[in-house]
């Protein structure tokens, strides 16, 4: 008996040990981070500029693994069934599904009870964007336009109830605009089909139009965000041109399993902090048009609830639903 | 031949019919201005009702014009056994393969899928049995390794 | 900088020992990729796309890149031809007559005629994307929601031309086609439709995973019930090269493929799938005795098969010209470019002429390079139908099973492959063609979204398909079509009526 209790003490404190053991050497082995979009999109291109940098802040490299399914639910439940050691992580927390998704369906997890944050790494704002040939410049102009023609305005957007089709929707009821969204399948469609010249204004992320509004193609009316963004500091917010709208834009940070051993997360949160003041990794960000937000692994969970809340208060002012 | 036909008509008939009336309770159809999730769904639908319903027709024709049970006995009878004793088995496999897929990783299901075809279906001995079986798994290990890394899930082995 | 002093600074960048090196890696990758069922283009370079960081130049990244997309071009035809598997939804129409070819024994034939084929229309495409990039390039703009719908259109109904004998299954098939791509979320409503509550089916059915499944698997069930101990596809190796007169029946089928790939192709999102139906239907109309389509007619190979190639070289116009992909594969290179601090668009030409010219001289040397990288593997590749069934086929279902699971990277992919298999081998019993159903499994969505959009667009006008010129030129070529395919079938079916009533 006496032996047992020994062993078992022995046994608890050689686990207890390797807990610990565990966090402190962390990583022994690469880490896997799932993006649950497609290649190419822009979380996968943050994905890839972190994975660069990391392997300069970390002993192991990271691996990039897109798992696409189910409109990034299938990979983020993947992350979420995972052992939460620090291994699987999962890039891209703070995307659609997770702080829209949850108001608007069930879910087959709880992205906040399910996932621990661990940091932000940028914000993908809404801007309002134009043709640049449309005979309006800013906001203002854009609302006396429309009531003047008294026509509808067509307005290309990327998904259906995404984050971009929310603030659009959520300026025209504000500004007293009759904005009809169009939605594609993904923002590259809509912006092309906007290039185009096919619809009158459009929203997308400055990632994907800053391209073309160097190009001389779009113009920048406003950014849907509370404050400027850092990406695109010249466009004014829709709050300083009159319209009382501000949203969170599409969050992309880091996120692991419910359960990953605090010293983990505050190892990995540590070496995102790194890499987010990387000179080089500011001027990757810069060429993707991506500004980078940190926040640290407790500012960020608490930053999650938040944007959640607003986009549910959004949600139920605007009355959208889907069944 | 004939009653195959007139039975995947059937079903192509009794399909279209759950499909068009799915979209018409449980997605909206729409306004012909602005026509909702369910509209395609329901038109196709309706569509594949009226085909199978002509397929069906045309079937019943020709069998009428033929004398059916002449053509269909002999076609039917040998094919029986083949499906029973290489088809299901095989179809299984695959499944299986599946479902070991992530939990023992990639390797070790090949190499038991090629095992378990070569000695359940194909028969063979267990020396041309294990000598294809590790040779088809290792070049797709050594390939895919190359190709898919990191995608592929590997199990506890070959980590 | 004028196109010819611009393309001779691209071609002493492209001939570099290092960009040749990687121009070469890229060809026989993607002929590799292009050749194994189930791993595409798009996947094989969001792989190496951390392999790119390590590559200093950008020019070097995006010439691999670029060979790796061009080259599965050309290996996907290979496993079309042979084993009735399609690597992408653009050689779809390249299994109709190929495989039966290849049963006939006359895979080295449709294989060379593929080969060739694609030289010459990714030769041309590129001759055509140095002088006219910018110009073509508006003209993929200018294809909005209501031109998109009514090109898809008539993509769907050059489909059914595919349908073999009964034009009633041929409907059938698409009917089914159209509603396996509704499986899954709808952009326009955000709703769900028809998962029933599973999530990976949240994101619909997978193309590859559709296709392998309704194509190859189908195939290998068919075959396992058929035979004991036997061999795939026939012992049958036959004549290795084109013969002259081959080469003759497909020399207009070409030229052809390559002018409507080089301009369908240059259209956003499904211009390659478009661009060789119309080129299949296109040959099937002008040939003296269009019976034989369908029954291994080699024109039915060398007209589709050029025109997805000119269409792969005409899609990096969007890209390199107005930074906008057209297809996944484009995507991914648009990204490695952007990681590396290019910004693909109007202004590469001044701001990186290096690139552009040296991406597109590097293409005329890499289609070189493929030429004579495949034309001396059809002579091995036509040996491969000589494996025994026994290895074959489990090897076959395997590539197949990683290749779906690798696309979303779920194993439920692998049982979608499984039943969509049992439904290719019911098909196959009750001698129904799958390419309608593919076809439309492809064109479905863009039909129905870009209906809906336009709708959206005009306040619910239907006249919006008319008012646009190109819309309004692509719904009466519809209609003429119908038109003439109704009143060919009537003629057809009096002429026969009369016939036998003659001879009785």
């Amino acid at each position: 008996m006496k032996r047992l209790a020994a062993s078992l003490t022995a046994i608890l404190a050689v686990a207890a040990f390797s807990a610990t053991a565990m966090a402190a050497d962390y990583p022994t082995k690469p880490v896997q981070a799932v993006v649950p979009m497609a290649a190419g999109g822009s979380t996968d291109l943050l994905a890839r500029a972190v994975e660069k940098y990391w392997a300069k802040y970390s002993k192991q490299p990271m691996v990039i693994v897109n798992k696409p399914g189910g409109g990034g639910v299938v990979g983020t439940e993947g992350v979420v069934r995972s052992k939460p050691d620090g291994y699987t992580l999962y890039i891209g927390y703070g995307s659609g599904h997770d702080v829209v998704m949850p108001t608007l369906q069930k879910m087959p997890y709880d992205p906040q009870k399910d996932l621990v944050a661990v940091s932000r790494v940028s914000i993908h704002s809404v801007v309002i964007l134009a043709g640049a040939n449309a005979p309006y410049n800013n906001i203002k102009e854009l609302i006396a336009y429309a009531k003047k023609e008294g026509k509808p305005i067509t307005t290309a957007v990327s998904v259906k109830a995404g984050a971009v089709d929310l603030a659009l929707t959520a300026f025209g009821k504000a500004a007293g605009v009759n904005i009809v969204t169009v939605p594609f399948s993904g923002g590259a469609e809509a912006t092309t089909a906007l290039a185009g010249g096919h619809l009158m204004i459009g929203g997308g992320h400055p990632s994907e139009v800053i391209p073309h509004i160097k190009a001389g193609r779009f113009k920048a009316l406003a950014v849907a965000l509370p404050e400027r963004d850092p990406s695109m500091p010249n466009v004014p917010t829709l709050k300083e041109q009159g319209v009382n709208v501000g949203t969170w834009g599409s969050i992309k940070g880091l996120a692991a399993p419910a359960g990953t051993p605090k010293e983990v997360v505050a190892q990995i949160d540590a070496t995102i902090k790194k890499i987010c003041d990387d000179p080089e990794f500011k001027k990757t960000m810069a060429d993707l048009n991506q500004p980078i937000l940190y926040q640290n692994s407790e500012d960020f969970a608490k930053f999650i609830k938040q944007a959640t809340a607003d986009y549910a208060a959004l949600i139920k002012e605007l009355n959208i639903k889907i069944d | 031949m004939g009653r195959a036909e007139r039975i995947a008509a059937a079903i192509v008939i009794a399909g279209g019919l759950a499909v068009a009336w799915h979209a018409y309770a449980h997605l909206k159809l729409g306004m012909m201005i602005s026509p909702g999730a369910g509209f395609l769904p329901f038109c196709v639908g309706v569509s594949l009702a009226v085909l199978g319903a002509i397929w069906l027709g045309m079937s019943l024709t020709a069998a009428q014009a033929q004398a059916a049970p002449a053509e269909e006995a002999p076609a039917e009878a040998p094919a029986r056994h083949p499906v029973i004793a290489r088809l299901v088995p095989g179809v299984i496999l695959v499944i299986a393969y599946g479902w070991f897929f992530e939990r023992i990783g990639f390797f070790l299901a090949t190499v038991l899928f090629m095992i378990a075809w070569q000695k359940g279906i194909e028969r063979e001995g267990w020396g041309k049995t294990l000598l294809i079986s590790f040779v088809c798994a290792g070049a797709m290990y050594l390939l895919f390794n190359f190709l898919l890394k990191g995608v592929l899930p590997t199990g506890s082995w070959f980590g | 900088m004028d196109i010819f002093s611009g393309l001779l600074q691209g071609f002493a960048i492209a001939f570099t020992p290092m960009n040749l090196l990687f121009a070469f890696i890229g060809a026989v990758l993607g002929t590799a990729v292009g050749v194994l069922p189930g791993l595409g283009p798009a996947a094989t370079i969001a792989l190496l796309l951390p392999a790119t960081y390590s590559i200093s130049s950008p020019v070097t990244a995006i010439i691999l890149m670029a060979g790796i997309f061009y080259g599965s071009m050309y290996g996907g035809s290979t496993t079309s031809i042979l084993l009735n598997l399609p690597g992408e939804a653009a050689s779809v129409v390249t299994c109709i007559d190929g495989y039966k070819m290849a049963q006939q024994g006359r895979a080295g034939a449709a294989l060379g005629i593929a080969a060739i084929g694609s030289f010459v229309a990714g030769t041309v495409g590129i001759v055509g994307m140095t002088f006219f990039a910018p110009a073509i390039a508006g003209f993929a703009l200018s294809f909005g929601p209501p031109e998109k719908f009514s090109l898809a259109v008539v993509g769907l109904l050059l489909a059914v031309t595919l349908s073999g004998a009964s034009i009633v299954k041929g409907l059938i098939m698409m009917a089914t086609g159209l509603l396996l791509a509704n499986v899954g979320l709808d952009p326009i409503s955000g709703k769900t439709r028809f998962a029933f509550g599973v999530t990976e089916l949240n994101s619909g059915f997978d193309f590859v995973t559709l296709a392998m499944g309704v194509f190859g698997l189908g195939e290998i069930f068919y075959g396992l019930e058929q035979t004991m101990k036997g061999e795939l596809v026939t012992t049958k190796v036959g004549q290795v090269w084109p013969t002259m007169k081959d080469w003759v029946a497909s020399r207009m089928a070409i030229l052809r493929g390559t002018l409507i790939g080089f301009f369908i192709g240059v259209i956003p999102g499904g211009g390659a799938v478009i661009s060789s139906l119309v080129s299949y239907a296109v040959e099937k109309r002008v040939a003296k005795d269009p019976s034989r389509f369908g029954h291994g007619a080699i024109e039915g190979v060398a007209g589709p098969e050029s025109a997805n190639n000119a269409a792969s070289s005409s899609s990096f116009i969007p890209l390199l010209t107005l930074g906008i992909p057209g297809n996944a594969s484009i995507a991914m290179i648009f990204a490695a470019l952007l990681i590396k601090g290019v910004t693909p668009g109007p202004f590469l030409i001044q701001e990186h002429p290096e690139i552009f010219w040296g991406v597109i001289a590097s293409m005329y040397i890499g289609n070189v390079m493929l030429l004579v990288l495949n034309l001396p593997l059809v002579g091995l590749w036509a040996q491969l139908v000589r494996v025994p069934f026994a290895i074959m086929a489990p090897v076959i279902i395997l590539f197949t099973a990683i290749g779906s699971y690798s696309v979303q990277g779920q194993v439920f992919d692998i049982y979608s492959l499984v039943g969509f298999g049992l439904f290719g081998y019911a098909l196959r019993k009750l001698k129904i063609e799958a390419g309608p159903l593919v076809l439309a499994f492809v064109l479905g969505p863009m039909v129905e979204s870009a209906m809906r959009q336009s709708l959206l667009m005009s306040g619910g006008s239907f006249a919006v398909f008319v008012t646009r010129p190109i819309s309004a030129t692509l719904i009466g070529l519809f209609v003429a079509l119908a038109i003439g395919q109704a009143g060919m079938a009537l003629w057809k079916r009096r002429r026969a009526t009369t016939g036998n009533s003659n001879r009785t």
